[in-house]
């Protein structure tokens, strides 16, 4: 029988209790740590968002803001009107990034990464979403849906390619019909060659002949022209220019008379006028003088008793006529 | 009968007649010489008032300019006061308010101690004044010229109080004025100032629904501007009597009388009121619902508008009495 004395068993009790608790406490650590990589220690408030189908969201799925993990998808709902509500916990020390005008969107993290939920950062002018708030959800598109984007848009490309295509290969086509034409042109050309040939030589023996018989036609021209007499011609224009030459003079001398009667006249004028100028001064004074007795010879007769009453004095009329309408 | 026995029988009468004669011309007392400075102002002035009325407007500035220089150079304040209000005058009826009031300002300040040219002044002043939207300044000259004297131009002076009364919005009191202007018009036998009442009163009347007062009082104004040939004032009454008609509702006369109207304006030279004329009638035509003659109406106006702006800078209407018919 194995005696309790024996010096392994010694303080036993106490061992395993210290295994124990050490036990315990490994778990209690292993759960904060879990607790901590979920957020469950995280300040946290709910955002809230609903989108038309369910397709690519999941429960716990990572809420992003400028690729910086932020929150997590926490529930995920058909509604009444058949469209599906998200509810997602955001951290509460992001919460001055997201406003009422941010956005939220399923996109996909890479080619082939997880989806995620991005969040926009809002306007700082724009108050804060508060907890149940909801936020504005951007549909992206599938992949499925790009896709089909896509091929609707490649589809009248290839079918204008396979159009061309069948154009091209047509045997009774324009294109065809060329290509044969040239290869029966290219076919051709030799012959042609040998023709051109034979033309440059002939052409080469009509140039010497036409040049030969224009050297006889230059020589012919030049024999014509000596025998050429313009001498009576010239004879005829020397006897007009000579006659002209007669009559000129006497004109000359006619307008040089006309010329200095003009200047004699001239002459003329300017000291009749130089002395009848000065006396015209004279004369408007003597005429001014003469209306001035005029005038004071009837102001004197408008004075006295014959003619007085009989016609209005001079200056009696002093000022415009001012209309009063006017 | 030889020559010898007339000589002794009436050559006492030879002597006698020219004795008698120079007695009588020098019977009136002494004849006042004017200085050959102050005649030659005078006759400037003339001129210049002469000028003015064949339509020579700067002619007319020149001789009046010329005769206040020469009065200004003989200290002759009566004359150069008279060379000052028509230059004022002139320069009114030019349009040049401005120049106006330099002119008549210094003919005031030299008129203080000329009694018998200060009322012609202040009335003046008054014209200028209103011509320049300043009625108060307008009204207290026009009773500064009222306190003067009673003569004949008293009327034409009450005919000016009457229309800044009615300016300032004063109709008893215009209308109470401008009938003691037109009994003083009558009175002194000023025709042209009298239609001028007349016509005002004739416009208040129509203005206070009394039609048939209002159309007696302006064929009465007619009449008399018809009278003494005044084609302006034929042309004012003749526009009077077409808004009267239009007031009554007869768009037939009311036409009518707009066609007199144009036919005294484009006879008379004045092509820019023609051409108002002419823009009204289109109004009155389109009204009545005759669109062609309302069209015709509207191109003679235009066309009328294109010549108006030569005529314009050649002379003034205001300033061109030789324009009158």
């Amino acid at each position: 029988m194995i005696r309790e004395e024996d010096p392994r068993f010694k303080y036993l009790e106490r061992k395993i209790g210290f295994f124990m608790a050490f036990a315990l406490l490994g778990i209690a650590v292993a759960l904060v740590l879990y607790g901590v990589q979920k957020d469950y220690f995280t300040p946290s408030y709910t955002l809230r968002f609903t989108a038309d189908r369910g397709t690519g969201f999941s429960k716990g799925m990572s809420v992003k803001l400028s690729g910086f993990r932020i929150g997590r998808v926490t529930s995920i709902s058909l509604n009444e009107q058949a469209m599906v509500d998200i509810n997602v916990e955001v951290d509460k020390k992001y919460r001055t990034w997201i406003r009422n005008d941010s956005t939220i969107k399923l996109v996909k993290e890479g080619l082939v990464g997880d989806s995620i939920l991005d969040v926009s950062v809002g306007s700082l002018d724009r108050p804060e979403l508060k907890d149940g708030e909801t936020v504005l959800y951007v549909k992206t598109k599938g992949l499925d849906e790009m896709a089909q984007e896509i091929a609707d848009k490649v589809k009248p490309v290839l079918f204008e390619v396979r159009d061309i295509i069948g154009y091209i290969n047509n045997p009774d086509g324009d294109l065809k019909r060329a290509i044969h034409n040239i290869e029966v042109l290219t076919r051709n050309l030799d012959g042609t060659r040998d023709q051109t040939d034979k033309l440059l030589v002939s052409l080469n023996g009509s140039l010497d002949r036409i040049s030969n018989k224009a050297v006889a036609v230059l020589d012919s021209a030049n024999h014509k022209i000596d025998a050429l007499d313009i001498s009576p011609a010239l004879t005829k224009i020397n006897s007009t220019i000579d006659s002209i030459d007669k009559k000129i003079p006497p004109l000359l001398d006619k307008a040089d008379n006309t010329l200095a009667e003009l200047a004699k006249l001239s002459r003329e004028t300017r000291v009749l006028s130089e002395s009848a100028f000065p006396k015209i001064p004279g004369l408007l004074s003597q005429a001014e003088d003469v209306l001035f007795s005029t005038d004071r010879l009837i102001n004197a007769m408008q004075n006295s008793w014959l003619f007085g009453n009989s016609s209005q004095p001079v200056g009696g009329r002093r000022f415009i006529r001012g209309d009063s309408h006017e | 009968m030889n020559s010898r026995y007339l000589f002794n029988r009436f050559g006492i009468l030879y002597y006698l007649l020219p004795a008698l004669l120079a007695g009588c011309a020098g019977g009136g007392g002494r004849i006042p010489v004017r200085s050959e400075a102050g005649t030659k102002a005078a006759i400037q002035l003339e001129r210049g008032i002469r000028a003015y009325e064949k339509g020579e407007i700067q002619p007319a500035e020149t001789f009046l300019a010329d005769s206040l220089k020469i009065s200004s150079s003989i200290e002759d304040n009566p004359a150069r006061i008279t060379a000052l209000v028509n230059l004022a005058r002139l320069n009114r009826l030019n349009l040049k308010p401005e120049s106006a009031t330099v002119h008549i300002d210094e003919a005031l300040k030299l008129a203080g101690g000329q009694p018998d040219l200060m009322p012609e002044a202040a009335y003046e002043k008054a014209l200028i004044e209103f011509a320049q939207n300043h009625t108060g300044k307008a009204l207290a000259w026009s009773l500064k010229s009222l306190s003067y004297d009673n003569g004949p131009p008293r009327g034409k002076r009450l005919n000016l109080l009457a229309r800044i009364h009615l300016a300032a919005g004063d109709r008893n009191e215009a209308a109470s004025v401008a009938i003691m202007a037109r009994e003083e018009n009558h009175r002194y036998e000023q025709a042209d100032e009298e239609s001028n009442s007349l016509r005002l009163l004739g416009s208040m009347e129509r203005e206070n629904g009394r039609f048939i007062e209002a159309e007696k009082l302006l064929l009465e104004s007619l009449e008399i501007d018809k009278q003494i040939g005044e084609s302006n004032k034929i042309a004012l009454d003749l526009e009077e009597l077409a808004a009267l008609k239009g007031d009554q509702g007869n768009l037939n006369m009311m036409i009518e009388y707009l066609e007199r109207t144009f036919s005294v304006h484009i006879n008379g030279a004045r092509t820019g009121k023609a051409a108002s004329t002419q823009l009204k009638m289109s109004e009155i035509y389109r009204k009545a619902g005759n669109i062609a003659r309302a069209e015709k109406a509207l191109q003679s106006a235009e066309q009328l508008m294109r010549k108006e702006p030569s005529n314009h800078k050649s002379s003034p209407e205001s300033a061109s009495p030789s324009k009158r018919p």
